[in-house]
């Protein structure tokens, strides 16, 4: 048995196995070009082992010379291939290294079909024979060199060269995992390379008799290159599983998004600048009232704006895409059955690497029930305000119905006077004139304390107006002025002369200080007649108007605040909670409330030694510059 | 006496009830001179001209009220009728106990004023008229000489002459002399009105004669 065939057979048809496999791989994946790199190179080695069997069983020159010659040709093959696996799998190898790798070995192939008999020898001679592995081969024994001897030499050093920088290449730059790689492939391949063609110029430049055997070393480097293409089919096997886990939590993480969105009642929405689609979870168009299956577009987005909001939101829009913040607006909708609906939209920019908005993601929820809500309370506490304004004027009631009597008593009189005054003869009328002017006048007086009455009593929505807070003072110093007069209280009016207006409703605000006064009256109703004294003083003070009504009474409880509990009341009847809805009242109008107790060193009440009392303070922010 | 004599005081803090109650007493036929402040009006007032008072109570600085204790207190007799806005039972009734003539609630009828302050002119003239009888009264008992003085005590006592003239130690004569003499100057024609006189002059009764 020749185990020269049989090793040669078997090296042959393993690199042909190799070929098919790859050339497979390739057909099924065409971009993967390394397997055709590969493929093809084994080829190439195959066709040497093929070359080198023929060499070494040629018992001619000219059998050997051909053999040779056509040897060649698979070498071509195995450096394109193996320059063109370089290529593609380090990516550092230097282009212009390997065209001149290429180019010269296309050069030695043409030389060597044009020129002498072969490449190397322009003759052979004669043929040697050597025992080899128990048989005789043939190898070269006289011939005559030819002048392209050294054209294969550097162009395997040039080969050798290209490979080796590229593998330098890939140790320096490219990072850490690619080292491993750099050595075992790149450093390999150098390795069987060297061997092979240092092998085969010492055979060349006749140094060594031996047949050529560049074929082992090129079915190792075959080898290695299999090893690195597998390790690459494991690498996108391992990179599949990664994928198919990352799949998995994915679909986990969606579910749990969907269910979180799902129990807080989110509706899920991403706008995609570059094709203007949005996408949205059915909750979302449920909520802008359109069919769960149907797509959703900005401008159907935009048209269930409700027409009075529309305006203002597509500015914040427009704003919030200019600028690198989030977006989030409260605003209503008009479904198409005529639904009013509030919603909250919350959104996050995502930049692109250019800076550009490339996509904004977000939330929407429906929050009508929430601002009902929010009505409900506002309308309860308007109502409770207006429950303790009436209970207030029906304390002032016998003060009132006193003001609206002194009028009617003056028309009476003034009326039945004329009447005798027309009776008379000659009767007086420019003094029947006179009474009559009057009656309208005192008839207007009575109409101004209905009037006020009225606007205290009417239960209506806050208007903001600007006022001037001297006004309200007086307004409601006519409305208690005998209440005052009745209790004995002297007031000693403060006011500064010019104020900046505020902004606030009327009455709210008369309401306030109406409490204010009747608390420091009830304050002061056990001291002696000459201690009941109210001071009610206005100041211009920071940006803000501050009203201080202070009384000679009883004084405050030892912690101030607690006048404002609700509830808190050192009255008999009452349920305390005027000071509470006062308070509530001012914080509408963005002002502050608060007591203090006077000092008794205060100068402000000589003579009178007994407590010295409190002092209520109101502060209101002025309103702005009219333009 | 004519009704309208005198003059009407009117003081209310109401410049304007001032002048409607003003042309409506005047338009009846009084005199009638308005105030708006406490003060002011005392500082216009004399006691001996006839004159009463209608007062609103609810004034500031000085209540109706308080002007009627000051008055009474300073002994000045001026009939008042008070005016309130808000009249309740407490404050009617301490009015009429001071002495004031009415209470009167605004807005007050015409008819109702008129008759108040014709009641309060009417008592203003009786206490003229009882100031100016009291006067004659102590004049003509000046005249009297003490003697008499004595003989009218007793004839006021109701005693007989002979009784007199025993208990003074004189003649019944006398006595008799000294009783027409009394009865005479006091210029009264029967006992009876010896006895008015005397109460009306606050002369007590005569010590009992030691038996």
């Amino acid at each position: 048995m020749s185990w020269i065939t049989v090793i040669w057979s078997m090296t042959a048809s393993a690199c042909l196995v190799l070929v098919g496999t790859h050339l497979i791989v390739w057909w099924k994946r065409r971009s993967e070009m390394a397997s055709l790199a590969f493929a093809i190179t084994a080829l190439g080695v195959a066709g040497i082992v093929v070359a080198e069997f023929l060499l070494m069983r040629a018992s001619t020159p000219e059998a050997f010379a051909t053999a040779l010659r056509w040897g060649y040709v698979p070498v071509f093959v195995i450096v394109t291939g193996i320059v063109w696996f370089v290529h593609l799998r380090f990516h550092t190898g230097r282009v212009w290294l390997a065209r001149l790798t290429v180019g010269l070995r296309l050069l030695t192939l043409i030389l060597d079909f044009t020129t002498g008999q072969t490449l190397l020898h322009k003759q052979i001679t004669s043929l040697g024979r050597i025992e080899f592995l128990g048989e005789p081969v043939f190898v070269v024994a006289g011939a005559e060199k030819s002048p392209w001897l050294f054209l294969p030499a550097v162009a395997n050093l040039v080969w050798l060269v290209y490979v080796a920088d590229a593998t330098v290449r890939l140790w320096r730059f490219g990072g850490r995992e690619n080292r491993e790689r750099a050595l075992r492939i790149g450093g390999s391949l150098l390795g069987f390379i060297f061997v092979a063609t240092g092998f085969a110029a010492l055979i060349n430049y006749q140094v060594i008799h031996a047949p050529y055997v560049v074929s082992f070393p090129f079915l190792a480097m075959v080898l290695a290159m299999a090893y690195e293409q597998s390790l690459d089919v494991l690498r996108s096997h391992q990179l599949v599983q990664q994928l198919q886990r990352s799949e998995s939590q994915l679909r986990d993480s969606e579910w749990r998004l969907n269910l979180a969105a799902a129990a807080a009642d989110l509706g899920l929405w991403s706008w995609s600048a570059q094709n203007h689609t949005i996408w949205a979870t059915d909750r979302v168009k449920e909520i802008l009232g359109f069919a769960p299956q149907s797509e959703l577009t900005l401008e159907m987005f935009l048209s269930q704006l409700h027409p009075d909001d529309r305006s203002s939101i597509e500015a914040g829009i427009v704003s919030a895409l200019g600028g690198t913040g989030g977006y989030g607006e409260e605003f209503r909708i008009l479904h198409p059955d005529g639904q009013v609906v509030w919603i909250v939209v919350r959104g996050e920019m995502a930049f692109g690497t250019d800076g550009q908005v490339m996509s904004m993601t977000g939330v929407i929820m429906d929050t009508t029930k929430r601002k009902q809500s929010e009505v409900e309370i506002a309308q309860q506490r308007g109502q409770l305000a207006h429950l303790s304004r009436v209970g207030t004027v029906s304390e002032l009631s016998g003060s009132l119905a006193h003001e609206l009597n002194q009028p009617l008593a003056i028309i009476l009189a003034n009326a039945q006077a004329a009447q005798r005054l027309l009776a008379q003869q000659p009767p007086d009328l420019a003094e029947a004139r006179d009474i009559l002017a009057d009656i309208v006048s005192e008839d207007q007086r009575a109409g101004e304390v209905i009037r006020r009455l009225r606007s205290l009593l009417k239960h209506g929505e806050t208007s903001m107006q600007r006022l001037s807070v001297n006004e309200i003072i007086h307004e409601v110093l006519g409305l208690v002025r005998n209440d005052l007069i009745a209790q004995g209280v002297t007031v000693f009016p403060g006011l500064a002369a010019s104020l900046p207006q505020i902004t606030g409703d009327a009455i709210h605000l008369e309401q306030v200080l109406l409490n204010l006064i009747l608390n420091a009256c009830e304050a002061m109703a056990s001291n002696p007649p000459e201690g009941r004294r109210l001071t009610i003083a206005t100041v211009h003070h920071n940006q803000a108007v501050r009203v201080s009504v202070s009384d000679t009474g009883c004084g405050l409880p030892p912690d101030p605040k607690r006048v404002f509990e609700p509830f808190f009341t050192t009255k008999k009847q009452g349920l305390g909670l005027g000071l509470a809805i006062c308070r509530s009242i001012v914080e509408v109008h963005k002002g502050r409330l608060w007591a203090e107790a006077n000092s008794p060193a205060d100068g402000t009440h000589p003579g009178v030694g007994r407590a010295a009392g409190a002092t209520f303070h109101l502060e209101l922010p002025a309103a702005e510059e009219e333009r | 006496m004519s009704a309208t004599e005198g003059t009407v005081f009117l003081l209310d803090d109401e410049p304007g009830m001032v002048k409607a109650l003003t042309r409506l007493l005047k338009a009846e036929g009084f005199t009638v001179q308005g105030f708006t402040s406490a003060k002011t009006f005392l500082e216009s007032y004399r006691a001996e001209d006839l004159s009463c008072l209608v007062l609103d109570i609810a004034m500031p600085e000085l209540n109706g009220l308080e002007l009627q204790q000051r008055l009474t207190q300073a002994g000045i007799l001026l009939p008042i009728v008070f005016l309130t806005g808000r009249g309740d039972i407490p404050m009617s009734v301490q009015a009429i106990k001071s002495g004031a003539v009415d209470f009167l609630t605004k807005p007050v009828k015409a008819a109702d004023l008129i008759r108040a302050v014709r009641a309060a002119m009417q008592r203003a003239v009786d206490q003229r008229d009882l100031i100016a009888e009291m006067a004659l009264l102590r004049e003509r008992y000046s005249r009297l000489t003490p003697r008499q003085r004595e003989v009218m005590e007793h004839v006021v006592a109701g005693r007989l002459n002979k009784q007199i003239a025993a208990d003074l130690g004189t003649g019944e004569q006398t006595i008799k002399v000294h009783r027409a003499q009394v009865m005479e100057k006091m210029e009264v024609e029967s006992v009876a009105d010896l006895v008015r006189a005397a109460e009306s002059l606050g002369l007590g009764k005569p010590p009992k004669p030691p038996r």
